[in-house]
């Protein structure tokens, strides 16, 4: 019955790479608390793990340099004043998977270390730079060097050395080659000064005067790019072989508070020439100050919250400069740099499947036809060649129209089909640089695609339909010898063209889905919808090209008026059409055609819809879950429902993606371990952004100016992070594609910052955190918390999440927040969770800045509507409760008042509803136990408004009570419960709470308090379930001071009470904000990342 | 967050405004020596980390002007009288409590102090308060001490290179805490260093039987430092104001009765809180103390010597039971650890700096009294300034 940790998530704190075994594979080492963890970097898999201290964190780790035995070759670790040698045969070991043999002990070091290094001569040798700036060999055979530098460097202090460099939020470059003056007299006479007695404050007298006026001097170049502090700046070419220093060697990296990696260049112009010319004109000597510069090249920013607190670089032959960053969120991710790298930089990359052209811009040097010119009129004159730069701007003068796309779009991932304002027709096939040829057509044909296409395709069958002005529809087939021909003729000039099957497109090339269920009318036969300027008709085409001549079979479908088409879908044999102003239709067959359903919901967005999926459920027939993005930065989950001729929609999930507001697409990528990825694409900004939503980080960035332009894209099915982008900037068609993100997740990580809420219910835990965020993870027993989505909404620190079962879950936060989230466990594992914010809380106070310190809900039954009925009540931090009565259909209703001393609420839980009484505790800042009652009338239109009568209030603790549960002994009887606290105070307290004989009403019996129980304040307290019974009970508390202890509790209503402490445990969790009770009795803590404690392992 | 809405999430920043002082901290203070009289027979005091001067302004007002503060000055009559009406803390001895008001109400003639000697000190310049020495310096720092020994003594000879004061202290107080990193390690780190800079400086000047109190972070391991305060002062306390925050790590170690252990002596060439020195004594202490054998009573049963006393279980006035736990830990090889009683301080019906007030009609938002004289981040703000604002703009500029 020993407390176990089972899993731990928080902030990553140390990283190096190193290269392991025989076969030099690349490992990244990472300080996890007192955990070193072994990375495979290649497959982001964790290799092994072993703690290296009893409850330090880990700050540091240096590999040993020596490159040649492996054997010998050892890493330094270091956390706080701790200290350890493990030798690289023990991290062997721990990938291997083999018994490791015994980790060295600890060592302690005088002070706080800094940094450390590993002698690259004398085994064993090691240096360490503690906090107040004092080197300290430990070293038999210390080099002279490292001893000459102890005598040199001053005692200084840790404090003034970060303000200088970091607290500015400036980057700076020194310049520390030259030696000045006598050394030995300057050092006798600066420790002479330095002791004497003198004011010693910011920017002392005995620096200014000694060293600043030519320290500043010394600076070289300046530069600002972060919005906080920077935490660590390194320079690449300390890790890069010296063939590679000529392109990228003065690249500087900066990571700061901000949670951003920056970089940046360094140009040293060349002296020579300069100087010389100075020196024969006899002016004094150019300054270098002047010439060098620091440019900002690019911002990672990956990471959620703040704080990159670790990085490591390294060189890898086949990746290039690969820097690893760990975070207060608890991510590790890795920058590829070349990859990342500008187009000079392109050239070098060794791999070619890493040769991402982010900006092959596609003009008339590298292929033949793109930019070409032509008349007004343009009656066919097609110049055979490219005409000269000064030509073409010369015939622009004449107003010739450049020949331009007017359409384009990928026919398959490897294949572009583009159309010219000429008419003619181009095919850019990706092998994978991209190559052009024209495909030749009729006259006819190129006089009908002139001037207006559009094209759509169906990637799985390499056809694609080109619409034209005049109605006509071609099929176009790509064939080694692409054939064009036309197959239908609609009413007027075709405005769009959707292909129904495009959803499983891509993923049908590498794994045949079961995500669509083959629709009836199509049987896997390309189908197409085509609707018409001026027709309130769409028409269905379905195409059957297996044979020589394609078979086409023509259904029209009626719109309702108005109904512009933007998307379309077939799901189950419905069509299901999204318009441009949020509407949605759904045709169901009917006697060979299809009728249009009667929509009975109301749109959830006024803008246009640009995709519709289906999500596969295996939900009764006539229900279907489909997927929505939408223009408004949205993307939305909805059930529809048929019901002969009508249709229902219930919004099941609504998330607003970090990027936006344009959301293009949606689509699904399914993972080599059969899990699928629910990829989004869209624009931010000037970027081109793929984000995948599942593992929530987006994938692909383009800078392609902007979302006004035309586009078009294609995933690749061989990555998740593959994608070809094309696009038209400045009047040409550029190219970007990339098969690997230019950074990856080597572990994924939680909320950026301190975590205030958890709350389980059956295998979900929700969490709030001061990031404003609230995360949804699934709990497996045994496996990491894995989030299933974020909830972005709160704009305060969130203060309190509670379920209700697994269908709602509510969040409380500042400013008089409060949310109210419909939850809908899915079916499939892609989403998992639908949730939607059902309702947002607005009955605020008059200036509406209070906190809602903590809440409790209690279901009443179901308002006519069945939704759901509930009563919930408030704790604000203005010392006063309030009651409401909430459902989907009535909103929030005000039942009941009270109000307190003034002392902040800290705590309240609802203790029972019995003949329309609410019964609720309470606990506050002052230390005291209230149990309220309200008599609660559910009839809405009362007006009377019940007050809360305070029926006890008995003080417990000194001062804030942080932290309660109550689990109550028996079901039968009267009712008695035991209260465990946790306070500010230190201290701990038991409390038993009974019904009185005579009144009826609850009554605090014995009140035991064991203080002090820990060395802080006790923000988490729980009452386990299983080990709970009348006389027993097993408690777990953490604490601020990062322990974890287990309590039995025995008798605690009577006066032979007996406390035991039973096991104390070092928590990873700084500054814990919470700790809740899992479905299976595990308990979870959160603050500082979160961990599971298995109390009964 | 506006100096309005500020003013109602938290009340002793308005009070402070109100009633003149530099810093809401002041009324830390205040209540700190509201609960352990820590002014009484004092009149030699030295304030460290003291930017912006709210603690020093409280030792010029109580000392040297004689002003008398009570609760009087954050008590929130509202309060009162709800708790009255609500029927709630009965057992409160509510007379005393009256009788201290009355004294803070009678505005009775000052009693200024005689031969007050007070020296405040920080990296940060301080704006002039009367009757007091300020210094700007560095306490870490081993110049310091002759600085400060030359302040307290004129006739101090700064180059006798003698760390001990010749006529010493009562009171060292600081309030002093780092720029937190959200490295909660670090931070801790940081802010303990601080406190052993304010501990090894009031070493060198505190006369035994002084006081000595310092902020804290209650963090991680904070029970190993109260166990190495404890081996310089007979009692030390952990106390929390009502007027700091309870979201808020910070609480106050309060040491009275300054013990030096024998043969000791202080040095800043020497400082705790680096090296092996305190953590050596420590052992040394911990072996004495483990000399002694835990008390056993015969069994009257089996009259075997197994038995534990019993602790004598106390119930107070709330009925409250105090008990001791048993330990069933596993032993395991661990620094000394103790954990210093807790007090919270400033009594119930003071304003509580969690709470959101409601603003009498017709406030009016004061400026602040002293605002930052020379934050860190000034510097920053300066040059974002220049390059015409709004960061990473600038930055792909220069």
């Amino acid at each position: 019955m020993q407390l176990h940790r089972e899993s731990v998530l928080n902030p990553v704190t140390a990283l190096s790479f190193i290269v392991l075994g025989i076969d030099r594979r690349r490992h990244l080492l990472a300080g996890e608390d007192n955990h070193l963890r072994v990375y495979d970097v290649e497959s982001s898999r964790l290799c092994g793990q072993a703690p290296i201290f009893k409850s330090q964190s880990i700050h540091g780790i240096c590999v040993s340099p020596c490159p040649n035995d492996r054997k010998k070759r050892q890493v330094l670790i270091w956390g706080g004043t701790s200290v350890s040698v493990v030798p690289q045969t023990l991290i062997e070991q721990l990938v291997s998977g083999d018994v490791p043999s015994r980790i060295p002990g600890e060592i302690a070091a005088p002070d706080r270390v800094l940094y450390g290094i590993l002698s690259p001569y004398a085994s064993g040798g090691l240096a360490l730079l503690t906090a107040h700036n004092e080197l300290t060999c430990f070293a038999v055979q210390a080099d002279a060097f490292l001893w000459d530098l102890v005598m040199g460097v001053p005692w200084l202090y840790l404090g003034r050395f970060r303000h200088s460099l970091c607290d500015d939020r400036t980057i700076r470059i020194w310049d520390i080659t030259e030696v000045r003056g006598d050394r030995s007299s300057q050092r006798i006479q600066y420790f002479q000064e330095f002791s004497a007695a003198r004011e010693t404050g910011f920017r002392d007298s005995l620096v200014s005067a000694a060293g600043e006026g030519q320290a500043d001097d010394r600076c070289l170049a300046v530069a600002m790019g972060h919005a906080s502090r920077i935490w660590h700046v390194e320079f690449s070419f300390q890790v890069m072989p010296e063939r590679q220093f000529d392109t990228a060697a003065l690249d500087i990296w900066s990571f700061g508070e901000d949670a951003t990696v920056q970089k940046w260049d360094m140009s040293l112009h060349d002296l020579q020439p300069s100087m010389k010319t100075l020196e024969s004109s006899g002016k004094p000597v150019a300054d270098p100050k002047q010439l060098t510069r620091l440019s900002h090249q690019a911002t990672y920013h990956n990471h959620s919250g703040k704080h990159i607190w670790s990085r490591a670089l390294t060189w890898d032959d086949a990746y290039g400069l690969l820097i690893a960053t760990g975070g207060s969120d608890g991510r590790i991710l890795l920058v590829r740099a070349s990859q990342a790298a500008s187009r000079s930089c392109l050239n070098e990359v060794p791999l070619e499947e890493y040769s991402s052209l982010p900006h092959g811009s596609v003009t008339s040097s590298d292929s033949q036809p793109p930019t070409l010119t032509t008349t007004p009129e343009g009656t066919s004159s097609v110049p055979s060649g490219q005409p000269p730069e000064g030509q073409k701007k010369k015939k622009s003068k004449f107003r010739k129209v450049k020949e331009t796309f007017n359409h384009f779009n990928f026919v398959s991932e490897s294949s572009l089909l583009a159309i010219t304002n000429s008419g003619r027709l181009f095919r850019g096939v990706f092998k994978p640089e991209i190559s052009w040829d024209e495909v030749t057509v009729v006259p006819e044909v190129r006089e009908s695609l002139r001037s207006y296409t559009v094209i759509a395709s169906s990637g799985s069958t390499g056809t694609a339909l080109i619409g034209t002005s005049s109605g006509t529809v071609y099929l176009y087939r790509d064939y080694a010898v692409p054939v064009i021909e036309p197959i239908a003729q609609v009413s007027g000039k075709v405005e769009g063209l959707f292909d129904l099957s495009r959803k499983t497109k891509y993923i049908q090339v590498s794994s045949p889905s079961d995500d669509i269920k083959p629709s009836a009318v199509s049987s896997d036969l390309p189908l197409f919808l085509v609707t018409a300027f001026g027709s309130p008709a769409a028409i269905l085409l379905t195409l059957d090209s297996s044979m020589d001549n394609a078979q086409v079979t023509k259904t029209e479908l009626a719109l309702d008026k108005g109904f512009a088409v933007t998307t379309a879908a077939i799901c189950d044999r419905h069509v299901i059409l999204g318009s441009r102003n949020g509407r949605v239709s759904v045709l169901k067959p009917y006697q060979g055609g299809y009728s249009v359903l009667e929509c009975q919901y109301k749109a959830t967005t006024k803008d246009a819809i640009t995709s519709i999926s289906l999500l596969p459920s295996s939900t009764s027939e006539g229900i279907m879950d489909i997927l929505m993005t939408s223009r408004d930065g949205k993307y939305r989950v909805h059930r529809i429902s048929i019901e002969d001729e009508q249709f229902q929609g219930l919004l099941l999930h609504e998330t607003s993606p970090p990027f936006g507001p344009v959301i293009e697409s949606a689509w699904f990528y399914e993972n080599t371990d059969g899990s699928k990825d629910l990829m989004l694409c869209g624009f931010r900004s000037k970027n081109f952004v793929v984000w995948n939503e599942t593992q929530g980080r987006e994938v692909v960035t383009a800078d392609c100016g902007g979302a006004h332009r035309m586009f078009a894209y294609t995933p690749l099915s061989a990555s998740s992070e593959g994608c070809r982008f094309v696009f038209t900037k400045s009047s040409q068609l550029c190219v970007f594609s990339q098969l690997q993100a230019s950074h990856s997740t080597l572990k994924s990580g939680g909320h950026g910052r301190e975590i205030r809420s958890v709350a389980s219910s059956g295998p979900f835990v929700a969490t709030g955190a001061e990031d404003t965020n609230i995360q949804l993870w699934r709990y497996k027993p045994c496996r990491d918390l894995r989030c299933i989505t974020v909830l972005e909404k709160h704009t305060t620190g969130i203060q309190t999440l509670r379920w209700y079962e697994q269908s709602y879950l509510f969040s409380s936060g500042g400013i008089e927040e409060f949310f109210v989230w419909k939850v809908t466990p899915l079916e499939n594992d892609h989403l998992g969770l639908a949730v939607v914010c059902e309702a947002t809380f607005t009955d605020k106070s008059e200036i509406g800045d209070l906190r809602i310190m903590d809440f409790d809900i209690q279901l009443l039954g179901e308002d006519a509507g069945a939704n759901s009925l509930f009563a919930i009540t408030m704790a604000l931090s203005d010392s006063t409760l309030q009651t409401y009565s909430y459902s989907k259909d009535n909103g929030f209703h005000l039942l009941a008042r009270g109000s307190y001393t003034g002392a902040c609420f800290s705590q309240l839980r609802h203790l029972s509803f019995n003949d329309s009484v609410l019964e609720i505790l309470t606990a506050a800042t002052d230390g005291h136990v209230g149990i309220w009652k309200a008599p609660i009338s559910l009839a809405l239109d009362g007006d009377d408004l019940a007050q809360y009568t305070a029926l006890t209030i008995s003080r417990i603790h000194q001062s804030t009570i942080k932290s309660l549960d109550i689990r109550q002994t028996s079901d039968t009887g009267c009712p008695s419960y035991l209260l465990a606290t946790g306070g500010d105070d230190n201290a701990i307290a038991f409390s038993h709470l009974q019904q009185d004989a005579e009144s009826g009403q609850l009554v605090f019996g014995k009140k035991h308090i064991v203080r002090p129980a820990h060395g802080a304040a006790i923000t988490g307290v729980a009452i386990l379930k299983s080990s709970f019974d009348q006389n027993q009970a097993t408690v777990v508390s953490i604490s601020n001071d990062q322990r974890v202890l287990k309590w039995r509790v025995v008798d605690w209503a009577t006066g032979n009470a007996k406390f035991q402490l039973l096991e104390s445990h070092h928590s990873a969790i700084a500054d814990a904000g919470d700790l809740e009770q899992l479905s299976d009795d595990k308990v979870i803590v959160g603050g500082v990342g979160m961990e599971i404690w298995d109390p009964l392992a | 967050m506006g100096k309005s809405s500020k003013d109602k999430r938290d009340a002793y920043y308005r009070l402070a405004k109100e009633q003149g002082w530099r810093a809401r901290s002041a009324f830390k203070l205040l209540q700190l020596d509201e609960e352990f009289d820590l002014f009484a027979d004092v009149t030699r005091v030295v304030d460290l980390c003291a930017a912006p001067g709210s603690w020093s302004q409280v030792l010029s007002r109580v000392l040297i002007k004689g002003e008398k503060f009570g609760r009087a000055a954050w008590q929130n009559r509202e309060v009162k009288f709800r708790k009255q009406m609500l029927g709630v803390f009965g057992p409160v001895k509510e007379a005393p409590e009256e009788q201290v008001v009355e004294v803070d109400h009678t505005e009775d003639e000052l009693k200024p102090r005689k031969d007050v000697k007070i020296v405040s000190i920080d990296l940060q310049p301080i704006s002039p308060l009367p009757g007091i020495i300020t210094l700007r310096a560095d306490i870490t720092h081993p110049a310091t001490v002759p600085l400060l020994l030359n302040a307290l003594d004129p006739d101090y000879d700064a180059t006798s290179k003698d760390q001990k004061a010749a006529h010493p202290v009562d009171l060292v107080i600081s309030d002093g805490a780092p720029d937190v990193t959200g490295l909660h390690d670090l931070d801790i780190y940081v802010q303990s260093q601080l406190l052993f800079a304010a501990l090894n400086l009031a070493l060198c000047v505190l006369k035994p039987g002084g006081k000595f109190v310092a902020k804290i972070f209650r963090g991680k391991n904070v029970d190993v430092l109260y166990a190495q305060l404890k081996i310089f002062f007979e009692e030390v306390h952990v106390a929390k104001p009502r007027s700091s925050r309870a979201s808020s790590v910070e609480a106050f170690i309060v040491c009275l009765n300054f013990q030096p252990p024998e043969g000791f002596s202080a040095s800043l060439e020497e400082p705790l809180g680096v090296g092996y020195r305190l953590t050596d004594m420590m052992e040394e202490r911990k072996n004495a103390l483990s000399l002694e054998a835990p008390t056993v009573l015969q069994n009257p049963e089996t009259s075997t010597w197994d038995c534990v006393p019993e602790h004598s279980r106390k119930t107070d006035a709330d009925g409250v039971t105090e008990v001791e736990f048993e330990d069933l830990r596993a032993p395991e090889k661990d620094d000394v650890r103790w954990i210093a009683p807790f007090i919270a301080c400033g009594d119930l019906s003071a304003f509580d700096s969690d709470a959101s007030y409601r603003l009498p009609p017709g406030h009016v938002s004061l400026d602040p009294v002293q605002p930052p004289t020379a934050p860190p981040y000034k510097r920053a703000l300066e040059m974002r300034k220049l390059a015409g604002g709004a960061y990473g703009k600038t930055g792909t500029k220069s």
